[in-house]
């Protein structure tokens, strides 16, 4: 089962935000992920309110450089940054009400997305209440 | 780094026509996972 399968099963959706322009988010969408709920958000205003992490080090660091060249060894190769080259991306499970769930902020380039953790927090929040 | 406890009222995204779109709209009626990538490609 793919993880976009696990999510739904979990009873959630999956939204991907990028801070690139509307026209490389409909690239994106049509060639990456298609059927996913793909947003923008340049201003970045989204992700300072999850206070994820932005600065050169966290981009350019030991780790994301291993995490980068590990990737080439794989054959990625990245074609021209679609949004902000600073950026560090996270995760957030919000519930409805607007209640967080779950955060991921992500220290550097190299630090995959915690699905595991996120899927935990959604099964935890569909569990009846101990004696209901 | 501090970890929120709710999404502000009034936080948008765009959708690909450019449009503003409130995240916490997104989740009215189910939970949802956003994953914030560091850039499209």
């Amino acid at each position: 089962m793919g993880r976009l399968d696990e999510i739904r099963r979990a009873g959630a959706d999956l939204v991907l935000i990028g801070n690139g322009r509307p026209d490389q988010a409909t690239a994106f969408a049509r060639d990456e992920v298609p059927g996913v709920t793909v947003l923008t958000d340049p201003s970045l205003r989204t992700y300072r309110a999850l206070d994820l992490r932005r600065g050169v080090l966290a981009t350019l660091g030991p780790r994301s450089a291993l995490a980068a060249a590990s990737a080439f060894r794989r054959g990625h190769r990245q074609a021209a940054t679609a949004g902000d080259a600073w950026q560090q991306g996270g995760l957030a499970v919000v519930a409805p009400g607007g209640r967080i769930l779950f955060v991921q902020q992500n220290r550097d380039a190299g630090e995959r997305p915690d699905v595991e953790g996120a899927l935990a927090a959604l099964r935890a929040n569909r569990a009846p209440a101990p004696g209901g | 780094m501090t970890t929120p406890q709710a999404l502000p009222a009034g936080l948008t995204a765009l959708d690909l026509e450019g449009r503003p779109v409130e995240l916490a709209s997104l989740a009215a009626d189910r939970p949802v996972l956003f994953a914030f990538l560091r850039h499209f490609g």
